[in-house]
């Protein structure tokens, strides 16, 4: 009787896809199925890892045939949200449609093992630190309960680093000690102190996170203060403080050395990687290092104790960095105003390039009803280039992507970027029910979103005129905002 | 319970299936039904299970409650676990009300000691069962964990399905339920109204195929 059942359903699932293509009968999983899986699932699929399960063996993956079907024609697995675009990405996790159509049908066909004696030895993963000794390890100093269920957890924890010297950060790897439960964590430093005095506001282990939290710590509201990249003066002692994309960009107005930034993040799938061609985080002397963890219940009470590896290069960063965010400050500007039930809100940004830049990443950022994400660059002969684009926005996946190579876009290039809202009941991700009308704003329930892509400039020298380009644009996107909409809705939201 | 009253059960259940046999309504989405009712005709209910405790359960006679639910889970399930609060507050508060819970574990693998363990970390309180020959599995129904069904005191299948809606999909969770299938059915069952929906699609891990199982009777 079930085998029936599970016939019919699993030919339900493979039909959607490989309606197409034929069917390769004679694809075994020692041959064809082992190196895929290999390569694509098991760096997570792994004893000690974060996936719910292993798949190491053919038993591995026969038992769980009709899922992994399931989740590839899904494209829910590999956890890789962006779209093939004209740049190739760096450590891609995503399958391509003939390789997804190949394992669709050798489930269908019944997942024949073949030959044992040609399959492949298991890839050998790294085990403890995979970048090698970190220069420095720390932990966090309380453990965090985690319970059962409830809704999603936005925690900062506070470490000290006791550095006495400026530090340059080329990678962080990140820990987690209950893996079931951490979703990412954001790395931030925090040079002043402040971050101890919020820590020691309640008894829990550090305090409630989200952007409201970040906005405390980088001293002011962030509809009201630019971010870093805007307000470099461009000196040429300074060196940027590079945004993280996902991350925030850190108030650096006042101050010749910011104390507040970002270091990066980790997410559920991800490996630690250093920043390329030697860049690197400025961390300042004195710093606490801050992580902002999301935490999704599990079913069972979970205890986290985070431990986090820095890498730093010896050397300050050769080439200084910034963030090109559109919109700028995550949309703040734009007058987000999305009526109950709309399933089509669209914010859209521009800036035209001061001076020819190479990028290296791209992340894009929006809450729950983020729907998709583009971000073109037409270059001045008129050719249009996706960057990044996002057809099917997860709150859940926020990925830092990093370019194959450099992505050189010449002054000139007009960058556009273009995010989608759905706030209809259609989308189950909306978190309220029935939806309700939703403006800009730093709780997961108000909704704000931008694209930010990181670059240097080809020629460091131009490094001043890119960092002013970019604060006219903050400027002129200041100007444009809708105030009546923001004096309404956004500032109401705090 | 005496031999006397499993008799009468017995009796009583094959009558019942019969009959539900003849006026189970079609479920559209799952061509296999007619499949599952003969299973449901031809299974007894005397199908005894040994739980966690080394108690001798029959899950699928229960003559003293007014109705019973098998909680399908797969321990490394994420959305299985996920559900497990969930299940220790209606076998809680059903319980008070004649409706006994019962927790199957619906790998073939797994082994008594990790399913002690799996109970324990998640703290199911009602008695727990390892179907490893999938025997219940194929008796309601079911095919992914989490899932559902619901029995009348004869065994006989009143509810197969999801226990919310809180996931929409796989890797698509809401952020709380909006729909509470699982509890609407047992309101409408102790309340003696018609049932709302008497199958519907739960969102989980497909349960292995009975022919991977290794020990098969």
């Amino acid at each position: 009787m079930c085998p029936h059942i599970h016939r019919t359903w699993l030919v339900m699932v493979v039909v959607g896809v490989a309606s197409s293509g034929q069917l390769l009968a004679d694809a075994t999983f020692t041959k064809e199925i082992a190196p895929l899986i290999f390569e694509k699932c098991t760096s997570c699929h792994r004893p000690g890892e974060a996936a719910p399960f292993a798949l190491q063996t053919y038993a591995d993956v026969k038992k769980r045939g009709d899922l992994i079907a399931s989740v590839l024609s899904e494209r829910l697995m590999p956890p890789w949200k962006a779209d093939r675009g004209d740049a190739a990405f760096r450590y891609e996790r995503r399958l391509e449609d003939d390789q997804v159509r190949l394992i669709t049908d050798w489930i269908k066909n019944g997942m024949p093992e073949g030959n044992p004696a040609e399959m492949p030895p298991l890839p050998e993963f790294p085990v403890g630190w995979s970048l090698g000794e970190p220069d420095l390890i720390v932990k966090m100093k309380e453990t965090f309960i985690v319970p059962a269920d409830g809704p999603d957890i936005y925690r900062n924890f506070v470490i000290p680093l006791d550095l006495d010297s400026e530090r340059w950060v080329t990678a962080i790897d990140f820990r987690p000690s209950a893996r079931s439960v951490v979703h990412h964590s954001l790395f931030f430093f925090e040079a002043s102190g402040l971050a101890r005095k919020i820590d020691a506001e309640d008894q829990q282990p550090g305090f409630k996170g989200g952007m409201g939290a970040m906005a405390r710590l980088r001293g002011g509201p962030p509809v009201l203060t630019p971010d870093a990249s805007e307000t470099e003066s461009g000196r040429p002692a300074r060196r940027l403080q590079p945004g993280a994309g996902l991350g925030l960009l850190g108030n650096q107005a006042a101050n010749e050395s910011p104390k507040f930034g970002p270091l990066g993040g980790w997410a559920l799938g991800a490996q630690p990687h250093p920043l390329p061609d030697g860049l690197a985080f400025r961390l300042p002397a004195g710093s606490d290092l801050i992580l902002a963890t999301h935490f999704h219940p599990s079913g069972k009470v979970e205890e986290e104790a985070s431990t986090v590896g820095l890498y730093f290069t010896k050397e300050p960063t050769k080439r200084r960095f910034t963030a090109i965010q559109l919109p700028a400050a995550f949309g703040a500007f734009k007058g987000i105003d999305i009526p109950a039930g709309k399933n089509e809100y669209v914010i859209e940004d521009s800036f035209e390039l001061p001076v020819d830049v190479e990028a290296f990443g791209v992340g894009a950022h929006a809450h729950y009803l983020g729907k998709s994400m583009k971000l073109t660059a037409t270059l001045p002969d008129g050719q249009t280039q996706t960057i990044l684009s996002i057809p099917d926005w997860d709150f859940a996946w926020q990925e830092q992507y990093r370019f194959a190579n450099y992505l050189k876009l010449p002054k000139g290039t007009r960058l556009h970027s273009r995010i989608e809202y759905d706030n209809s009941a259609d989308n189950p991700r909306n978190p309220s029910h029935p939806p309700a009308r939703v403006r800009f704003g730093e709780e997961s329930t108000n909704e704000m979103g931008s694209i930010t892509l990181q670059v240097v400039a080809a020629d460091e020298s131009q490094m001043p005129k890119l960092i002013e380009g970019n604060q006219v644009h903050f400027r002129q996107s200041v100007m444009k905002t809708p105030l009546l909409k923001m004096l309404q809705g956004g500032l109401k939201s705090k | 319970m005496s031999s006397q009253i499993h008799y009468i059960t017995l009796v009583c259940f094959i009558a019942c299936s019969v009959l539900a046999a003849a006026t189970e309504p079609v479920d559209s989405r799952r061509p296999s039904s007619s499949l599952e009712n003969k299973s449901l005709k031809t299974s007894s209910s005397s199908l005894q299970f040994t739980d966690l405790e080394g108690r001798i359960q029959t899950p699928l006679s229960q003559p003293d409650q007014r109705a019973t639910i098998l909680f399908f889970v797969l321990p490394d399930c994420p959305i299985s676990n996920a559900y497990a609060p969930e299940i220790k507050r209606i076998t809680t508060e059903y319980s008070q009300r004649k409706i006994a819970s019962f927790v199957v574990y619906v790998d073939p693998d797994l082994t008594t000691d990790a399913a002690k363990k799996h109970a324990k970390d998640y703290g199911y309180e009602c008695p727990v069962i390892c179907d490893q020959s999938l025997r219940l599995v194929e008796q309601t129904g079911v095919t992914v964990a989490p899932e559902v069904a619901v029995l009348d005191l004869n065994g006989k299948r009143l509810y197969r399905g999801r226990i919310d809606n809180l996931y929409a999909g796989l890797g698509k969770r809401r952020p709380q339920a909006t729909e509470h299938d699982l509890r609407d059915t047992l309101d409408a069952i102790l309340n003696g109204k018609p049932i709302p929906n008497e199958t519907t699609r739960s969102i989980g891990c497909f349960i292995a195929k009975p022919d991977l199982k290794k020990t098969a009777p």
